[in-house]
């Protein structure tokens, strides 16, 4: 049996659109200006990842919010859960980019990290 | 009121003030100087925290603080002076800049300026919703500025007037903050803003789009309790007949970005109406000899990307200026035709022997398209391109041995058959 799913690239800008094409248990994809195009489609048809980004309020900092993310892609189908999983969460000033907040997010297999540097209040 | 001399001032320490600033630092400028409004640098990326940004400048995948971090280390390492809320209230051809902060107001003499003041967003006066004056009505920058630097949420159910990046980005953001959005309106045929944010914030969360609709009232007293929505024909008027509510207690405005331009408006710069931006050169050389531009205050950009390259550029045309090396070719212009809404620069110089690169967007989507580059009816160099949005920029390169004669440049872009 074949079947074909079109997909639209969201790596880049760019967003070209992919042809995907299922035979014999394999994924044949066309459509894609660069490697990275042929990862997501492989990714996306497998176990789809996107990145997610919020902010968590910070107690003692020179703003009241820091921005975070995973420092990976996490499952699609976790978005919700893992935003969920934030509410009542805060951190104490200083807090550095690249700083991790929580060590592997929900046992996802990533870390959430700081986005932006926070110095404490003057 | 206190004086102050610098070699160059930089108004705008957002992504395009911030690269301005380090591409004179690096041909070799003293003492440059960036004037910023608010109380920190990055602009607008502080509020940007979606990734996405750094793929083309930086090689990887970042958030808008990360990429606005890279920058200003940078520059904070530095000798670059700042000075931080403050507001540049006057500009003169002649260079002269008027600031007020709490100390009062200076007066800074200067040999070259690098306007990177940024654009603003078109709020609901400029757009002309009728109804009642309800609270709930955002643009969709404030409501990024809520959620994610100050931690409120402008509402639980929303209705997004406006399908460009950002109102898209805000769609995504507010579900992720668990509010429902119940449709992202759009009157012209096609989406405003990239393919990719199509996909990963409307689609993936299965948020209605409209298009050729429109908001035609918005009700309540005290709160907005609901909008009136109605299909829009192709001259972008409401169609009697197709009107329903959608109730909500939010309305973000994400319906077009204005260039802040009264520095240049004040100082008598020459702007482009297509743009909203001041008319330049190659090198973002304004129509004021000394006074450069750069970032979405000549043009809105899609990529904080291309913003950054062009600040790098502009500074080291404005460093070039003070160390006395100036153009000494005469300009000419470079005249948008069919298919074309928007070009950037407006103007170029003859004899050249650089590459001329152009960067817009067209009128309305277009496949197998070819951009014709003319010069007094002669053809000079064309270009084709597969797919064109007017939500995304074009850039075309003309090659310096197509520009071996004087005259203005005619642009123009119109599908043709394909050869495939």
């Amino acid at each position: 049996m074949t079947s074909v799913r079109e997909l639209i690239c969201i790596v880049c800008p760019q967003g070209c659109t992919l042809q995907a094409e299922h035979q014999a248990d394999t994924w044949t994809v066309s459509g894609y200006a660069c490697k990275r195009g042929l990862h997501y489609a492989l990714d996306e048809l497998d176990a789809p990842k996107r990145m997610v980004s919020t902010s968590l309020p910070v107690v003692g900092g020179e703003y009241a919010m820091v921005s975070v993310r995973p420092d990976a892609p996490i499952p699609k189908d976790m978005v919700m859960t893992a935003m969920q999983s934030l509410q009542g969460v805060s951190l104490a000033a200083p807090v550095k980019r690249g700083q991790v907040v929580i060590e592997n997010w929900l046992q996802m297999g990533v870390n959430l990290i700081a986005t932006r540097t926070v110095y404490k209040a003057r | 009121m206190n004086r102050l001399q610098v070699e160059l001032a930089i108004v705008g320490g957002g992504p395009a003030g911030l690269a301005a600033a380090l591409g004179a630092k690096q041909a070799g400028l003293k003492n440059i100087l960036i004037i910023e409004r608010d109380a920190h640098l990055g602009g607008i990326l502080q509020q940007c925290i979606h990734s996405g940004f750094g793929l083309h400048m930086l090689g990887t995948d970042l958030t808008g603080p990360e990429y606005a971090e890279h920058f200003i280390e940078q520059v904070v390492g530095s000798e670059i002076e700042l000075m931080l809320e403050s507001m540049v209230t006057g500009l003169t051809a002649q260079r002269v800049l008027t600031v007020v902060n709490r100390y009062g107001a200076t007066k800074v003499t200067t040999q070259a300026v690098v306007l990177a003041m940024g654009c603003r967003e078109r709020a609901r006066g400029a757009i002309l919703i009728p109804g009642s004056r309800p609270a709930g009505v955002y643009t969709a920058g404030t409501a990024q500025r809520l959620v994610n630097l100050q931690g409120f949420l402008p509402g639980r159910e929303a209705v997004i007037l406006g399908s460009g990046d950002i109102g898209l980005i805000m769609a995504r953001r507010l579900v992720l903050e668990g509010c429902k959005v119940k449709a992202v309106i759009e009157a012209m045929p096609w989406p405003g803003g990239l393919t990719r944010n199509l996909v990963q914030c409307l689609h993936d969360y299965d948020i209605p789009l409209y298009l050729q609709h429109t908001v035609t009232a918005i009700h309540g007293s005290g709160r907005v309790k609901a909008v009136t929505i109605a299909q829009v024909d192709e001259q972008l008027a409401p169609i009697p007949g197709t009107a329903f509510d959608c109730t909500c207690d939010t309305l973000l405005l994400a319906v077009g970005l204005i260039p802040e331009n009264e520095l240049s408006l004040q100082a008598g710069l020459m702007i482009d109406e297509r743009t909203g931006g001041p008319v330049v050169t190659p090198s973002r050389e304004t129509s004021a000899p000394g006074i450069f531009a750069c970032g979405n205050v000549l043009q809105v950009h899609d990529l904080v990307d291309s913003v950054s390259q062009e600040g790098l550029e502009a500074g080291r045309a404005a460093a070039a200026w003070v160390q006395g090396r100036r153009a000494t070719a005469r300009s000419y212009g470079i005249v948008p035709g069919e298919g074309i809404r928007s070009l950037v620069p407006q103007r170029y110089d003859y004899p050249t022997s650089s590459v001329l690169s152009l960067v817009g967007r067209v009128t309305h989507p277009m496949q197998d398209a070819l951009f014709t580059v003319s010069r007094k009816g002669v053809c000079v160099h064309t270009s084709r391109r597969k797919h064109l949005r007017p939500g995304e920029m074009f850039s075309v390169q003309i090659p310096a041995a197509a520009l071996n004669d004087a005259g203005d440049l005619d642009v123009a872009v119109r599908e043709v058959e394909s050869h495939d």
